[in-house]
């Protein structure tokens, strides 16, 4: 199994793996958001010799997981954030525009609710409350 | 080589939250000795020197510093101070 990801890690043992991420694909915030995801399997140290990548050391937490069964899906995880990442980008915009717009009507009809409310005395009786209680008495 | 063998880890700017870092190393007080220095290669902000109080947890408590340290700074980072 870790032999079909050989050349991708720069360092293997039974206990920890070390991999290299380049910064031209990967984001640091992909990167920050895939190590949030691994942080309870594994322990997890960032470096970056140089400015085009990070190098992400791991260590699982528990024996039942292999270093390099959990650095494949670190890399997967990153994959999956750089696609939300990119997905958000073309569609963050109407995102927003659908959640101001419903934000926008729910807060509409409350306040005319509320002026209806203060406008209207219950004595007046706009929901006929008292009719449908007398109504009920007689049967 | 463990990574977690080496005292001195390297901390990056664009990573880690230098805010939180005295706060996390107070969090370890009783467990960890550490000291900062700024002499680190490029991209780097600075070094930082821990060591285990007690030798026989060292890997341990380092890689639950280590861990802790991060999670606060992808936290503080997110605009997430909790």
């Amino acid at each position: 199994m870790a032999s079909s990801y050989e050349g991708i890690f720069v360092k293997t043992d039974p206990q920890e793996i070390s991999f290299e991420i380049n910064t031209a694909v990967y984001s640091v915030s992909v990167i920050l958001k895939a190590a949030y995801y691994f942080i309870d399997k594994a322990y997890i140290y960032i470096d970056a010799p140089d400015e085009k990548k990070y190098l992400v050391h791991l260590r699982p937490k528990l024996a039942v997981t292999t270093p390099s069964q959990l650095a494949g899906e670190f890399l997967n995880q990153c994959l999956n954030q750089k696609l939300q990442e990119v997905v958000d980008k073309e569609t963050g915009k109407i995102r927003e525009m659908l959640v101001a717009q419903a934000f926008s009507d729910a807060h509409l009809s409350i306040a005319k609710n509320e002026s209806e409310k203060e406008r209207v005395s219950y004595k007046q009786d706009p929901l006929n409350i008292g009719k449908l209680r007398s109504a009920g008495d007689g049967m | 080589m463990s990574f977690l063998d080496d005292e001195t880890f390297h901390i990056i700017k664009s990573v880690y939250d230098l805010d939180v870092l005295n706060e996390c190393l107070k969090d370890y007080e009783g467990f960890l000795t550490s000291s900062i220095s700024k002499e680190t290669p490029s991209k780097c902000t600075l070094a930082l020197h821990i060591k285990a109080e007690h030798t026989s947890e060292s890997t341990a408590i380092k890689a639950e510093f280590m861990n802790y340290f991060l999670g606060k700074s992808i936290l503080a980072k997110s605009g997430n101070t909790t």
